[in-house]
């Protein structure tokens, strides 16, 4: 916030104060307040999850195209919920948000899909598999849909394979759905075929494989590996590897 | 476009027309307003200036003219030719300029109208641009400031899920006095806030000394669990016993734990509801990234908060079902029967075995109370259910349920064929026995409605509705 904002915040005492964020968006239009009158009360909402419902910060987190899976799957969930409503209105915007969602990908799927079909670039493929893996995940309660996504994911991976080699997205995407599926010896042996040495990311996602199978010892040597590779870690696992291998040698 | 001042264009065209008079002295100057020529360049330039400035402009331009006209040359030829001007001259020079000049006006009013028009319409459009600009400047802002309110909401959305606010507001749901509700949202919180995809509540069974699976999050049912665990020999077992948490890197440190580690648990914790443990909080599965010191220190810190609330609730209900257990019977009330009904229908399906439930009815209990009194016809309920009781093996469960007259029993064990030859061993030990109270005989007419778990009927609802439906039916 800067010290113009501040000041404002320090003077807007005096005069008119809008009290719903639609209030402050028309005295805004109108120049009665500045703009960020208006940012401060539609930002300053209540839990999306807590009860009653604030259904405007819904609709308008609903109405933002690009979210990315983690808030998607949360919003799914509060859905899921609001479904099972006794007041049906509610129960009813639970099932449209779900709809709303669920044709979301649906869309950007058929798009990929004549898209692939025109330019025939292998790389949607992985586009298309990334999609599918999203959509699984949304599904998670109906696990026959959810088993029918992955599915598709994975045979879309398949078929964009050329060769050995898979980015280490794709690699990644690809573990992940074998993960979901808890083929979780088929992913360890996935990755086993690949030369991981050295490459820190790569032995991550070993040791998370190994970690799945409950190697437990598999993975403190793989993050032994991974301190000594003296690849750039970032925060996150140098976290991992402090919690695992800590400063001091495992009494064997 | 800059907007010119008045002043300006009135000096401007005064210039204009001052060439006009010096030109048409040195060149005509005895045709003073050039009437000679075909066009008249004063006017011509009068017609110029409205259609460019409008017709006031053009008026101006028409009076200066007329002043350049009538003026300058026969003063000079006053002055310095001493030619003598009389008012004649000026008659001529009005008949001359008479037709340009009123075609001139005409022109001057015609033009002033049209260019009067266009203005309008240009100011018009004018106006709505700025509008439409000043719209869009107001629109452009807005839309600043919904990306910023939206970026803003994305972030409290997507950390909302594990934020602290989130945390304290279902900490603050846990004080409802429910203990099973209770339960539930301490699965719930643990599983949100540490991100495991599996994990469990289990609760310690001081008598048969095992813990029992009281609930979990993400058990296939695909797959064969246990649902009972014994106190020695297992990871949740040392937990409880020691009142400390277990984390899956001591496996690797201690001999013990690795004997007794059966793959089951990752982070296990103990629950405490008053000064004792209670059972156990098991994580089962969690991401590997999640697995971190953090996360350890997260769950001791959400089992400390859910403690005090855990307690109350527990005291809250050992307390409830103290006071409306039946004095006679000693028999708990319905709403215990559901709880545990619940919760042995949670396990059972996991176990993959067998339960029934049943519920009798007292048909003739207004003639019975009548002659018994209230807490007679509970002394009878409790003399038939002992008898039920050994018929079972000891292994019924009894509750009173929702009227007066009707107890219900749980019974482990016990599929839908096996419910029907027990229940009619029942109204054969009912019929075959004289039944005396307070050295009166009594003859109880009873009748009962049970149902048994299977694969389409899960929940207790729909369970107690089947048994009841029975139970109407015979009445009838």
């Amino acid at each position: 916030m800067n010290e113009q904002e501040l000041h404002f915040f320090r003077t807007k005492n005096e005069g008119y104060e809008p009290f719903t964020p639609a209030a402050a968006l028309k005295a805004f239009e109108n120049d009665i307040i500045p703009i960020e009158f208006f940012i401060n009360k539609s930002t300053s909402v209540k839990s999306i999850e807590e009860k009653p419902y604030d259904f405007e910060a819904i609709d308008r987190m609903l109405a933002i195209k690009d979210i990315d899976i983690k808030t998607t799957r949360f919003l799914m969930m509060i859905f899921k919920i609001m479904v099972k409503d006794r007041d049906s209105e509610r129960a009813l915007y639970g099932a449209e948000a779900i709809n709303v969602i669920e044709s979301r990908y649906n869309k950007r799927i058929e798009m990929l899909k004549e898209k692939l079909k025109k330019e025939g670039d292998q790389n949607i493929k992985y586009e298309l598999a990334q999609k599918y893996y999203e959509l699984a995940l949304i599904s998670e309660k109906q696990k026959d849909i959810k088993r029918f996504f992955l599915k598709t994911a994975y045979y879309y991976l398949k078929d964009a394979k050329t060769g050995n080699t898979l980015a280490f997205k794709n690699l990644e995407l690809l573990i992940n759905i074998l993960l979901e599926f808890n083929f979780n010896k088929q992913a360890l042996s996935t990755i086993k075929n690949i030369d991981i040495k050295h490459k820190a990311a790569l032995l991550f996602l070993l040791a998370r494989v190994e970690f799945k199978n409950k190697h437990y010892n598999e993975v403190y040597k793989i993050l032994q590996e991974i301190k000594q590779c003296g690849d750039t870690l970032d925060d996150e696992i140098k976290k991992i590897l402090e919690y695992w291998i800590g400063n001091n040698e495992r009494a064997d | 476009m800059k907007q010119q001042r008045p002043a300006v264009i009135l000096a401007e065209l005064s210039a204009v027309l001052v060439v006009l008079g010096i030109a048409n002295f040195f060149l005509t100057i005895n045709d003073p307003g050039y009437f000679s020529l075909p066009f008249n360049p004063y006017f011509i330039f009068a017609l110029f200036a409205t259609l460019l400035y409008g017709k006031y402009y053009g008026l101006f331009s028409l009076l200066v003219s007329i002043i350049l006209i009538v003026i300058p040359t026969p003063a000079y030829k006053y002055f310095f030719e001493s030619y003598h001007i009389t008012f004649s001259y000026w008659i001529k020079l009005g008949q001359k300029a008479v037709t340009p000049f009123s075609l001139t006006l005409v022109g001057i009013f015609v033009f002033g109208l049209i260019r009067d028009s266009l203005k309008l319409d240009l100011d018009k459009t004018k106006y709505i641009l700025n509008t439409i600009t000043k719209e869009k400047a107001i629109l452009d802002n807005e839309v600043k400031a919904l990306k910023k309110v939206n970026r803003e909401l994305e972030m409290r959305v997507y950390t909302q899920e594990d934020s602290t606010v989130m945390l304290y507001s279902k900490i603050q749901e846990l004080y409802s006095h429910n203990f099973q509700k209770g339960l539930d949202l301490l699965l719930n919180i643990a599983q949100t806030y540490t991100g495991a995809t599996v994990c469990s509540i289990w609760e310690y069974n001081q008598e048969l000394k095992r813990l029992e699976l009281r609930m979990n999050f993400g058990w296939d049912m695909d797959m064969d669990r246990i649902t009972r665990i014994p106190v020695e020999d297992s990871i949740e077992g040392w937990v409880l016993r020691n009142n400390m948490m277990f984390s899956v890197r001591m496996v690797m440190q201690y001999e013990n734990l690795a004997r007794m580690d059966k793959g089951r648990n990752i982070l296990t914790v103990p629950i405490a509801v008053g000064h004792k443990v209670w059972g156990v909080f098991n994580i089962e599965d969690i991401p590997f990234e999640k697995y971190n010191l953090y996360t350890e220190k997260y769950l001791l810190m959400i089992m400390a908060l859910v403690a005090p609330a855990l307690d109350k609730a527990f005291e809250y209900e050992a307390f409830s079902i103290q006071e409306n257990v039946n004095v006679v019977t000693g028999f708990p009330p319905f709403s215990h029967f559901y709880i545990i009904l619940e919760q042995e229908l949670s396990r059972v399906k996991f176990e993959k075995g067998r339960l029934s439930v049943m519920i009798v009815e007292l048909v003739n209990y207004g003639d019975l109370l009548h002659e018994l009194s209230k807490d007679g016809v509970f002394a009878l309920f409790l003399l038939i259910s002992e008898r039920i009781k050994e018929l079972s093996d000891n292994k019924a469960m009894f509750f009173h349920y929702k009227n007066d007259n009707q107890i219900s029993y749980i019974l482990p064990n016990l599929d839908y064929d096996g419910c029907s030859l027990f229940c009619l061993n029942i109204l054969e030990m009912i019929n075959k026995r004289d039944w005396e109270l307070n050295k009166k005989t009594v003859l109880p007419e009873i009748v009962l409605g049970y149902t048994s778990l299977t694969d389409d009927k899960q929940s207790a609802e729909d369970l107690l509705a089947i048994a009841e439906n029975l139970l109407e039916m015979q009445k009838v």
